[in-house]
C-alpha cells in the first residue's frame, strides 16, 4: 500500500503540476486540464486499438497530440480573452464538457480498457502485488518531474517560464517574450496531463467523464499547494494520493471523498495552501 | 458621439417582446392541447430558467461564481420529497420549505466561502456539491427505492396534479413571479451592491459596503430560489434521486443558460435556459450531438457575445430605432 | 452636507500611535507615530516603497496592523473591517482609480451611499440620489461627462447617468475617486496621489476642490512620492522611509532637512516616475 500509494501519488503529481504551471503563468485556470488527460488516453486507444499502430508509437502519438492540442487551445480560444479572467474561466469549462461530448461521439460513453499495460507481469512485495505497469508509471513519472525540474532550473527557456510564474511584469522588464514562454508552458503541461493520462487508462481503463475526477484531483491538489506553487503542488499530490489510497484500502465507495474532505478542510482553514503566497 | 455605451435607458421594444412571448406562452396550451410532451418540456424549460435566474442573482450580479449549484437544487428538492411523503404537507407549504432548506445550504457555504475569492470559491461550491451528492447515496432511507441509493420515490404524495397543462401554468407563474422578485432585487440598491462586490470588492469596502453582508444575502437568496426550483423539479417527476438532482450537469446546464442569455440581466438566462431546454429535449434524435451543439454554440457566445444574447440583442435594437430619430436629431443640432 | 459623527473635540482627528505591519518579515511599516490635526491638509510623502499605501491600507481596515493602534476622534478603529472605518468617516482613493466598471459614472457614486441595512429607508432614495448629484456636481464629473454643470438640475437629467467609467479621461477617472469618496461623507478623506497623471491645470482644478472641502471642515491627507505638486497646498507634511518617519512640520523646513534630501537622492529621482 506504501508503494501504490507513491505510485498513485507521483501520477497526481503530474497532473497537477501541469495545471499549476498554466496558472503560475499564465495565470489561467484551466478547467480543461482533466479534459487535457482524458484527450490523451483517447488518442492513444485510438492509434492503438483503431489504427492498430504499436504500443510504443501509440504511446508517443498521444503525448505528442495533446502537447500540440493545448497551445493551440490557448492560442485560438484563450489568448483573445485573456484579460477578462471570468471569461476564460467559463471558456475552459465550456471547452471541458465540448471536448467530453466530441470523445463521446467517436467512441461512446462506454468505460474502454483496451488499453493494454506497457509491461505486463508483476512482482509481489510485502504482502502486495506490484504490477511491473504500475511501478513503471511512477518511474516514468519521477523521471519526468526530474527532467522538468532540471529544464525549469537549467534551462534558458525553462528559467523564462520560472520568472514568469514568479513575476509577469518583472520577467517582461528583463525581455522574456511572454507569449512564446506561455505555448511552451502550454504545451509542456498537455503532455504532462497525457504522460498521466496513459498510465491512468492503462490500470484503470477511462470514460469520458472520467476527466471531471482528474480534474477535481489535480483541483485539490494544487489548491492544497498553494496555486501556482510548483514544489507546493508535488507535497500535496502525495498527501492526496496517499489520503486517496488508504482511504481506498478501508471503504472503497469513500474513493474521491478523501481528497474532497482534504480540500474542504484547507479551504477553511487556510485557502492560500501549505505553500501558497497569502493573496493580498 | 457614444451610441453603443448608452446608460440606463428604458427599452420599450424588449419589454414589448416580452409582453408578446408572454401572451404567447400563456396561450400555449390553448393552442397544443393534446401536446403533453411539449409542455412536459416547457415545464422543465421552466424550472431550468427559475435555477439559472438563481444563478445569475449569485454569479451574474454578486459576481460569486458557483460551480455547484446543483448543491441548492438538490437540497430543495429532497426536502420536498422527504416532507412530502413524510407529513404530506401542502405543495405550496413543502416547495416554500425546499427554498428555505437550501437557503440555509446557501447560509452554511457562505460562511467558509466569505474567505475565498475567485477561483477558489467556485471550487468550494463545486465540492460542496459533490459532497453532498457522496453523503446522500450514503442515505439508505426506508422509504426509498429498493437498490436506487438514496433515491426517494415520492408519488402519489408530491403530486401537483394530473393535469399538464394546469403543471404547466402552475411552473409559469412560478417563474415569472421570481423572475419579477429577482429582476426588481437586481435593479434594487441590493443589486447595486451586488454589482459593486462583483466589480472591484475591496472598492465596495472603500465605499462603505459590508461585503461579507451582502455576499451571504446573496447566497441565501440564490439557495432559496435554487431550493424551490429543485422542489418544483421534484413535484414534475415524482422522485429524488442524487443522480437526478445532483448531476454536475445541472450545475454546467444553468452555467451555459446564463452564458447563452447575458449573465447579470436575470431575463436573459430565462430564454438560455428554454434555448437549452427545447433543444435538449426536441433534438434527441441528434443523440449526443445536440450536447455539442449546445456546448459549442455557449463557448462561440462567451468568445464573440460576451454579453449574451439578449442585452447584445437590446443593443442592436435600441441603436438600429436610434439610427432613424438620431438622424433627425442630428440635422437639429 | 453633512458629516457624520462630528465630535467637535479640539486636537488630532487621527492618531497613529506605534503602528507597525510585516509581511512575513518584511517590515513595511514599524513603529510609525504621528498625529492628523483636525481640519488640517496634511501632505503624506516618502519615496516610492516607503510603505504610504501600506498605511493607508492600515487605516482603512484592508490590512490588519501588526503591532500598534489607530485612533479616529478618540476610538480605536485598529482591526476594523473596511465598511466600519468608512461609516465612520474615513474615505480612501486609490493610487490607480479602480471604477466599477460595469456600472455608470453615477451609480458608481451612488454605490458609496448604499446602507449596510437590508431593511431600511434610511437614507432613502431621494436622499442617496441627491448626494450623488451634489457630488458629481462639485467634483465636475458633469462636465467631464459633456454637460454644463448649471444644466445638471437632478439626477434625472445628469450626463453622469449615460456615461461609463471606461468612456472618462484619465483626469475624469481621478475626479470620479474624489466623487466616490465624498459621497460617503467623511470627516477625514484619504488621497492616494491624486494628482498623479494630470496637467499643470488640472492639478490646480483639483486642489481647489481640495481647498474648499477643507474649509467645508474636512480633514485631508494627501500622499504624493514627492513634496513640489503639495507645497502650495499642505501645511503640514510627514516624511516617511522604509516604513518609518524621517520627518515632520512645514513643507518649507521638511524641504531642507538634511535627512529628508538624503532619502531622495538615495532613490535617485526614480521616484518621480510612478503614474
Amino acid at each position: 500500500m506504501l508503494i501504490l500509494g507513491f505510485l498513485i501519488s507521483s501520477l497526481y503529481a503530474l497532473v497537477a503540476v501541469g495545471f499549476t504551471m498554466i496558472f503560475g503563468v499564465a495565470g489561467v485556470l484551466n478547467l480543461a486540464h482533466g479534459a487535457f488527460v482524458m484527450v490523451g488516453a483517447y488518442l492513444a486507444i485510438w492509434a492503438f486499438v483503431i489504427l492498430k499502430w504499436s504500443l510504443p508509437v501509440a504511446f508517443a502519438f498521444a503525448i505528442l497530440g495533446v502537447a500540440v492540442i493545448a497551445p493551440l487551445v490557448y492560442r485560438v480560444l484563450i489568448r483573445p480573452i485573456e484579460n477578462r479572467t471570468v471569461t476564460v474561466f467559463l471558456a475552459t469549462l465550456l471547452l471541458a464538457v465540448l471536448l467530453e461530448q466530441v470523445i463521446i461521439l467517436f467512441f461512446s460513453a462506454k468505460p474502454r480498457t483496451d488499453l493494454p499495460p506497457f509491461i505486463q507481469g508483476g512482482f509481489v512485495l510485502w504482502g502486495t502485488s506490484i504490477p511491473y505497469n504500475r511501478l513503471l508509471a511512477g518511474v516514468v513519472a519521477l523521471v519526468v518531474i526530474g527532467l522538468l525540474w532540471a529544464f525549469v532550473t537549467r534551462t534558458k527557456t525553462g528559467k523564462a517560464i520560472l520568472a514568469l510564474s514568479m513575476d509577469r511584469r518583472g520577467a517582461a522588464l528583463v525581455g522574456i517574450a511572454s507569449h512564446r514562454i506561455t505555448l511552451w508552458v502550454w504545451a509542456i503541461s498537455g503532455a504532462l496531463a497525457a504522460i498521466a493520462g496513459l498510465f491512468i487508462t492503462s490500470f484503470l481503463g477511462i470514460q469520458p467523464f472520467e476527466e471531471r475526477v482528474s480534474l477535481v484531483i489535480a483541483f485539490s491538489t494544487v489548491v492544497l499547494g498553494g496555486l501556482g506553487s510548483i514544489p507546493g503542488s508535488l507535497w500535496a499530490a502525495f498527501i492526496i494520493g496517499y489520503a486517496e489510497t488508504i482511504a481506498q484500502a478501508f471503504a472503497p465507495e469513500a474513493r474521491g471523498l478523501a481528497s474532497l474532505v482534504i480540500l474542504l478542510i484547507v479551504l477553511t482553514i487556510r485557502p492560500q495552501g501549505l505553500f501558497g503566497r497569502a493573496a493580498t | 458621439m457614444i451610441l453603443h455605451r448608452r446608460g440606463r435607458t428604458r427599452s420599450y421594444p424588449i419589454a414589448v417582446l416580452l409582453l408578446l412571448l408572454l401572451i404567447a406562452s400563456a396561450l400555449v396550451p390553448q393552442f397544443f392541447p393534446k401536446n403533453s410532451f411539449l409542455l412536459s418540456v416547457l415545464i422543465l424549460a421552466n424550472i431550468w430558467a427559475i435555477l439559472a435566474m438563481s444563478w445569475d442573482i449569485l454569479s451574474g450580479y454578486a459576481g460569486q461564481i458557483s460551480f455547484g449549484h446543483s448543491f441548492f437544487f438538490g437540497l430543495g428538492g429532497y426536502t420536498t420529497a422527504f416532507l412530502s411523503v413524510l407529513y404530506g404537507w401542502s405543495p405550496i407549504l413543502v416547495i416554500a420549505l425546499g427554498g428555505v432548506v437550501a437557503a440555509l445550504g446557501g447560509l452554511l457555504i457562505a460562511a467558509p466561502a466569505l474567505r475565498l475569492r475567485g477561483p477558489y470559491l467556485s471550487l468550494m461550491t463545486l465540492v460542496a456539491a459533490l459532497a453532498l451528492d457522496r453523503l446522500l447515496r450514503l442515505l439508505k432511507p426506508e422509504i426509498g427505492i429498493p437498490g436506487a441509493e438514496g433515491a426517494i420515490l415520492c408519488i402519489p404524495q408530491c403530486l401537483l396534479t394530473y393535469n399538464t397543462a394546469l403543471k404547466y401554468y402552475y411552473s409559469l407563474g412560478l417563474m415569472i413571479l421570481i423572475a419579477g422578485a429577482l429582476y426588481t432585487l437586481a435593479r434594487s440598491r441590493i443589486g447595486l451592491a451586488f454589482e459593486a462586490i462583483r466589480d472591484d470588492e475591496e472598492a465596495a469596502q472603500a465605499a462603505g459596503i459590508n461585503t461579507a453582508k451582502y455576499k451571504t444575502l446573496a447566497f441565501a437568496i440564490s439557495g432559496f430560489v435554487a431550493g424551490v426550483s429543485g422542489a418544483f423539479y421534484v413535484y414534475h417527476i415524482g422522485s429524488a434521486s442524487p443522480s437526478s438532482l445532483l448531476d454536475l450537469e445541472h450545475s454546467i446546464e444553468v452555467i451555459v443558460a446564463a452564458v447563452l442569455g447575458g449573465m447579470g440581466t436575470i431575463i436573459g438566462p430565462i430564454f438560455g435556459a428554454y434555448f437549452l431546454v427545447l433543444v435538449r429535449e426536441y433534438l434527441r434524435f441528434l443523440g449526443g450531438w445536440r450536447f455539442f451543439v449546445l456546448f459549442a454554440v455557449a463557448l462561440l457566445v462567451l468568445f464573440f457575445v460576451p454579453r449574451g444574447v439578449l442585452p447584445e440583442l437590446r443593443l442592436k435594437l435600441r441603436q438600429w430605432l436610434q439610427s432613424g430619430s438620431g438622424q433627425r436629431r442630428n440635422q437639429k443640432v | 452636507m453633512t458629516m457624520k459623527s462630528k465630535t467637535n473635540t479640539i486636537g488630532p482627528i487621527l492618531v497613529l500611535d506605534r503602528l507597525t505591519k510585516s509581511f512575513g518579515g518584511l517590515h513595511a511599516v514599524s513603529e510609525l507615530s504621528f498625529d492628523v490635526r483636525d481640519g488640517e491638509i496634511l501632505g503624506f510623502i516618502g519615496p516610492n516603497g516607503a510603505g504610504k499605501t501600506t498605511v493607508f491600507n492600515l487605516i482603512t481596515g484592508v490590512y490588519r496592523p501588526t503591532r500598534g493602534r489607530v485612533l479616529f476622534q478618540g476610538q480605536d478603529i485598529s482591526g476594523w473591517p473596511p465598511y466600519r472605518v468608512v461609516n465612520a468617516g474615513i474615505a480612501r482613493t486609490f493610487q490607480i482609480p479602480r471604477p466599477f466598471r460595469h456600472k455608470t459614472v453615477d451609480q458608481n457614486v451612488e454605490i458609496s451611499t448604499l446602507p449596510n441595512e437590508i431593511f431600511t429607508r434610511y437614507p432613502s432614495r431621494r436622499e442617496r440620489r441627491e448626494r450623488v448629484l451634489q457630488c458629481c456636481t462639485r467634483t465636475g464629473l458633469c462636465e467631464v461627462c459633456g454637460q454644463d454643470p448649471s444644466q445638471c438640475h437632478d439626477v434625472s437629467s445628469c450626463a453622469c447617468r449615460r456615461e461609463f467609467p471606461n468612456t472618462l479621461p484619465h483626469a475624469g477617472l481621478r475626479k470620479l475617486e474624489v466623487a466616490k469618496a465624498l459621497a460617503t461623507e467623511p470627516a477625514l478623506l484619504l488621497l492616494d496621489e491624486p494628482f498623479a497623471g494630470l496637467t499643470v491645470a488640472e492639478v490646480e482644478e483639483l486642489s481647489e476642490l481640495l481647498r474648499d472641502l477643507q474649509r467645508e471642515g474636512r480633514t485631508l491627507v494627501i500622499v504624493d512620492h514627492n513634496m513640489r505638486g503639495l507645497m502650495k497646498l499642505v501645511e503640514r507634511v510627514v516624511v516617511i522611509h522604509f516604513g518609518t518617519k524621517l520627518a515632520e512640520g512645514a513643507p518649507g523646513e521638511v524641504a531642507q532637512n538634511p535627512v529628508v534630501q538624503e532619502a531622495y537622492l538615495a532613490g535617485s529621482g526614480a521616484g518621480d516616475e510612478t503614474a
